[in-house]
């Protein structure tokens, strides 16, 4: 109404500016719904590296045993940088242990990338910081830590200076997301480890190693392998340590493989505890002269062939019971498949295409068929329960598990009775624990050269037995390489001396850990 | 007609600020979950440091030696086991 009876020329001016507020609201309207459209924005603040880069990994009892620390690594642009010589000289001497000569040709390069070095220390940090190089930068980086050291080595494994698994657990889950319980107890592996290294030491030998099953369940409760290394060094490692001679290994462990055969003969009805043997004579067989090592050994029954560990007695055992049997019963308990373990680097038996008679009868005594030490654990664990479990290196529930019967209860309980008078009769003598009722068998083997030939006076000792031997639920193998014999063995560098008392104090150190009391019974016995 | 241009220009306008206020009230939010989320990840960082260093300080070897060393603790015997821990 009002703008009707304005004159023309204002009208036309209202109207002008009406136009340029409705335009002006309209243009603002416009961009305040374009702001609150969403937007490709960055995160407001960068988001910080998280520590889950590689599986973290735990022992049964919830100890981390394997973690990621956040660190940070030094990069360079070369072309970045106006005064290389003096960014060398500032560089070498934040970190010492830097090659002036590499680093000035590392940027002569006019490389867009160069690293300077991986995981410094917060100090490194702070003093690069200071230095204020132009064409220097730090990335957030993440580093593999073993707060054990050494004592999960070989079945953790270790990672490269990037986090990628090379070898172990560390290999197998390296695609894994959250933590790995594993089966291991670090008590018991310290205890295990302490044990071997103080056995290796006092008996100088090459190397050792030893698993600790629980027999039940399959796990694995110790497993260790020396030498070891260090996984935080991961460049001071050499192959040798880095050889896991429980998975990788393949032995000819000699007696104790006299177990699994009179079982097989047990098992299979050719024999009985009370079958007697001749063992007085030596075995001939085409160019070979078997021979027990304690001299003749007369008429001997089963019993006393297993207690006396006559060679002579047990290849006679194999021989009644033949080839195809004794074949067969090495399967069953299984010394001829791989081990299904998570563990990236294990070994399958050496077993000879043709089974031979002398196969037969040396395959009684330990010699011609070589296994890892987890087949020969694993294999005493079947043959102490009868049953066949699988191993895992993961925390497994035994209630849930589904156990094959592979071995009829009464080879089981002569075999159990057997061990147990290897303990208190035979040569594992030095395996007793007072108070404790172990079975145990021991086993003294000459070493293989690399070219097949046997390494005269190269002993491979072993021990391996059950607890507690009437139902038994652990299981542990103890061997050494090349011990030397000394004044306290009179000489011998045989298992009895050597491997059983190891054994002994590894299962000593164990009782309390295991929570099991000594029973007076058997202190009296 | 005017007094409908005007009021839908104010409901314009309305809808317009609370749409600006909804935006960076929401914008401040996401700022917030944010530094949470970054003060969790940082805390996680921390305690999971902490886990390392006590599995470090409590590593069975160095353990051992230092009960050797100050304490004059050795392994227990089975005999003086008396009763289950």
């Amino acid at each position: 109404m009002m703008l009707t009876c304005a004159p023309p020329h204002l009208l036309a001016r209202t109207r002008g500016l009406l136009g340029a507020f409705i335009a002006l609201f309209i243009l603002s309207s416009g961009r305040l719904l374009w702001l609150s459209l969403p937007q490709k924005t960055s995160e407001f603040l960068p988001a910080p590296v998280s520590a889950k880069a590689a599986p973290l990994f735990f022992d049964r009892s919830g100890t981390l045993i394997a973690g990621n620390i956040t660190t940070y690594s030094v990069y360079a642009n070369a072309k970045l940088m106006p005064h290389k010589a003096k960014a060398v000289r500032a560089l070498v001497r934040c970190f010492p242990d830097l090659d002036k000569k590499t680093l000035e040709r590392r940027f002569e390069s006019q490389k867009g990338f160069v690293w300077i070095k991986r995981h410094i220390t917060p100090k490194q940090r702070q003093a690069l910081l200071s230095l204020g190089l132009p064409g220097v930068f730090l990335q957030k980086d993440i580093k593999r830590v073993y707060p054990q050291k050494n004592l999960f080595s070989h079945v953790l494994g270790m990672t490269d200076v990037d986090g990628r698994g090379v070898c172990g657990l560390e290999k197998a889950y390296a695609k894994r997301k959250g933590a790995v319980r594993t089966s291991l107890d670090s008590r018991m592996q310290h205890v295990v480890r302490s044990e071997l290294l103080k056995s290796i030491q006092e008996f100088q030998a090459v190397a050792g190693n030893a698993v600790l099953l629980d027999a039940q369940s399959g796990e694995i409760l110790a497993m260790v392998s020396l030498p070891d290394f260090d996984p935080n060094n991961p460049n001071d490692v050499n192959r040798a340590e880095l050889f896991n001679r429980n998975a990788m290994g393949v032995y000819e462990f000699g007696s104790v493989f006299k177990v699994h055969n009179v079982a097989m003969a047990l098992e299979q009805g050719t024999a009985h505890l009370g079958s007697v043997y001749d063992a007085s004579m030596p075995l001939r067989t085409g160019r070979f002269s078997i021979q027990d090592f304690r001299g003749r050994g007369g008429q001997l029954t089963l019993q006393e062939a297993f207690l006396r560990s006559s060679n002579i007695a047990n290849a006679k055992i194999a021989l009644d019971a033949g080839i195809t049997r004794q074949k067969n019963f090495f399967k069953k308990v299984g010394l001829f498949d791989r081990i299904s373990l998570a563990l990236p680097e294990m070994a399958t038996p050496l077993v000879p295409r043709t089974w031979r008679q002398s196969t037969l009868m040396t395959a009684s005594y330990g010699y011609g068929v070589s296994i890892t030490p987890l087949h020969l654990a694993r294999s005493i664990a079947t043959i102490v329960t009868g049953f066949n479990v699988p191993l895992t290196l993961e925390q497994r529930q035994s209630q849930a598990l589904q156990r094959q019967s592979v071995l009829r209860p009464q080879t089981v309980r002569n075999i159990r009775y057997l061990l147990k008078q290897a303990v208190f009769k035979g040569h594992a003598k030095k395996a007793h624990v007072p108070g404790y009722s172990i079975g145990a068998k021991t086993g003294t083997s000459n070493l293989l050269s690399p070219n097949g030939t046997y390494r005269k006076g190269e002993n491979l000792v072993s021990c391996v037995g059950a607890f507690p031997i009437h139902n038994p639920r652990y299981v542990l193998l103890v061997s050494l390489e090349h011990p030397k014999p000394s004044a306290k063995t009179y000489g011998f560098a045989t298992a009895g001396w050597i491997a059983a008392p190891a054994f002994r104090n590894i299962f000593t150190r164990l009782m309390p850990l295991l929570n099991v009391l000594p029973s007076k019974d058997v202190i009296s016995h | 007609m005017t007094k409908h241009m005007v009021w839908s220009l104010g409901i314009l306008l309305c809808a317009g600020l609370s749409v600006m206020y909804t935006k960076y009230y929401v914008a401040s939010l996401r700022q917030l979950v944010a530094e949470q989320e970054r003060a969790c990840t940082t805390l996680k960082n921390s305690i999971h440091l902490l886990s390392l260093e006590w599995a470090h300080l409590n590593a069975p070897e160095r353990l051992e030696k230092l009960c050797t060393q100050f304490l004059d603790f050795t392994p227990p015997q089975n005999d003086q086991m008396k009763g289950h821990i």
